[in-house]
């Protein structure tokens, strides 16, 4: 279910990252995020709150929304600001 | 940006980390000259001068150093707090090294001269530590089990380190024992090593496990039962050490820790064993070498407790020391260096240039080499030290002097590795 601070009517684009050793999963989001359009949002799957992610994004200037499970995995949503 | 209650940035400057780790094995070519040099007669008495020497060699200057690099790195990013008057840990590095140097130098060449220095330098940096990561775990609302690991641990050794101070002053004269020496040995000994090193190792192998090595999740309710149960052998052996109690009920005390080491053991290496991806490399075989390590040290100190032989104080001291508490701390520092390096440096350039694979900034030959050295100097040290043969503690001094010196070129390997410019 997509959160309610995630923007509506955008394409959801899925990153699976439950299986990938660090880095990659970072590669992997950070790629994705480099060609995400403004209609798109990221959908991020992974085993834990990915950290040292987070100041990467912000230095590309993306919007997150972070949603964790019983068992520490996650879903982090990554879309650009809409001026 | 939002991110759910995470913060950003904090990760210390990345220059703060490697100083301690970079500096670890080089205190571990220190001690492997000391056993070179003086061969088994370190390990003739654990009261020795020069066996207190070599083991804060060990303690302090190669663990300790790692894991103050490893708090400062892994209290952001596990625990999500921020590490206050971060540019101090530099200051903390200095007087580290200056007060280990001062403390075995005191205590090897008998120099009262030193013993001040070393109090004083080694309480700065202490205290400078402490107060810093102290502040940070218990601004943290999460009481997740890494938290609460991580504060048992910093907790643990400022009391060890306030119990080190007190004793190394009374055996100089500064000023007048307060308890019998036994007893403030034996305390600071429980305290530092099970409390300060056994809980940050156990603490961050809750997480690590499954982040580097693709396993399933730690069980979080073990997790806690684990940490209750050797606070519980902590507080009990330490009242009890203080109460002289006999063997059967210091023994009493300690088997709910025991057996909370034992579970956390088996449930690694069960995560270990049943790994995403089937990949053995050499900072997995540093965790199952100090996995087997870590049982056996805890049963030596049992057996100790009921046949007092001084040769099992050796062999849980290289045990606990070199085979689990050096041995995990030098496999994590290949997988949380090349991390380091390449979240620094080339995290930024993702998407812009080709970024190397951890792989590449740390090739496995070069891991796997030394890994052999470290295993054999234990294979060697052990055997040595129990049955007192010179030549083989020697030779034993030799792989590990070639096993610190061999992880000092690899991390120095991996430190200069920078992306490439095209001007």
């Amino acid at each position: 279910m997509i959160p309610d601070s995630v923007p509506g009517g955008h394409s959801i684009i899925t990153v699976d990252c439950r299986e990938l050793e660090p880095p990659e999963p970072m590669v992997v989001v950070l790629e994705a995020v480099d060609k995400l359009q403004k209609t798109e949002v990221l959908k991020m799957l992974h085993r834990q709150a990915p950290r040292p992610l987070f100041p990467l994004l912000e230095e590309r200037g993306m919007l997150t929304h972070l949603d964790k499970f019983e068992d520490g995995s996650i879903e982090l949503w990554i879309w650009q600001e809409v001026q | 940006m939002r991110s759910s209650g995470l913060s950003l940035d904090q990760a210390p400057p990345e220059d703060i980390p490697f100083r301690f780790f970079l500096t670890a094995p080089v205190f571990g070519l220190l001690a492997g000259s000391l056993i070179l040099y003086r061969g088994v007669l370190v390990f003739s008495s654990s009261w020795h001068f020069e066996t207190i020497a070599l083991t804060h060699l060990i303690t302090l200057g190669w663990v300790m150093m790692i894991m103050m690099g490893a708090f400062y790195q892994l209290v952001p990013v596990l625990a999500g707090g921020q590490v206050p008057w971060i540019a101090l840990s530099r200051v903390v590095h200095f007087f580290m090294i200056i007060g280990i140097l001062a403390l075995a130098g005191g205590l090897l060449l008998i120099s009262p001269l030193l013993f001040p220095v070393a109090i004083a330098a080694l309480l700065l940096a202490f205290t400078v530590f402490l107060t810093q990561l102290l502040t940070a775990l218990f601004r943290v609302k999460a009481n997740r089990p890494v938290v609460v690991a991580m504060r048992i641990s910093l907790i643990s050794l400022a009391l060890a380190v306030s119990l080190g101070v007190l004793e190394i002053g009374a055996i100089t004269g500064l000023w007048p024992p307060l308890i019998e020496r036994s007893i403030v040995k034996n305390l600071h000994v429980t305290l530092a090593l099970s409390g300060g090193i056994g809980g940050l190792i156990i603490g961050v192998g809750f997480h690590i496990i499954p982040m580097f090595y693709l396993s399933s999740p730690f069980p979080e309710k073990r997790a806690i039962w684990i940490l209750r149960a050797g606070m519980f052998s902590l507080a009990a052996v330490s009242v009890m050490l203080l109460n002289s109690a006999g063997s059967v009920l210091l023994f009493t005390a300690m088997l709910p820790g025991v057996t909370a080491s034992i579970i956390f053991t088996l449930t690694v290496w069960q995560m270990l064993l049943k790994r995403k991806r089937k990949v053995v490399d050499a900072t997995l075989r540093f965790w199952q070498i100090g996995l087997l390590a870590f049982p056996l040290s805890l049963l030596c100190l049992s057996v100790h407790l009921f046949w007092p032989d001084e040769r099992l104080t050796f062999a849980f001291g290289l045990l606990f020391l070199m085979g689990f508490a050096a041995t995990i701390t030098n496999g994590m520092l290949y997988k949380i260096v090349p991390f380091l390096i390449w979240f620094h440096r080339f995290s930024t350039l993702v998407g812009k240039v080709k970024v190397p694979l951890l792989k590449e900034i740390l090739p496995a030959k070069r891991t796997s080499g030394q890994l052999l050295q470290a295993a054999l100097a234990m294979l060697t040290l052990l055997p040595g030290a129990l049955l007192q043969i010179d030549w083989l503690v020697r030779a034993g001094a030799i792989f590990w002097l070639t096993s610190s010196g061999w992880l000092v070129l690899n991390l120095i390997f991996a430190f200069r590795q920078k992306p490439v410019t095209n001007d």
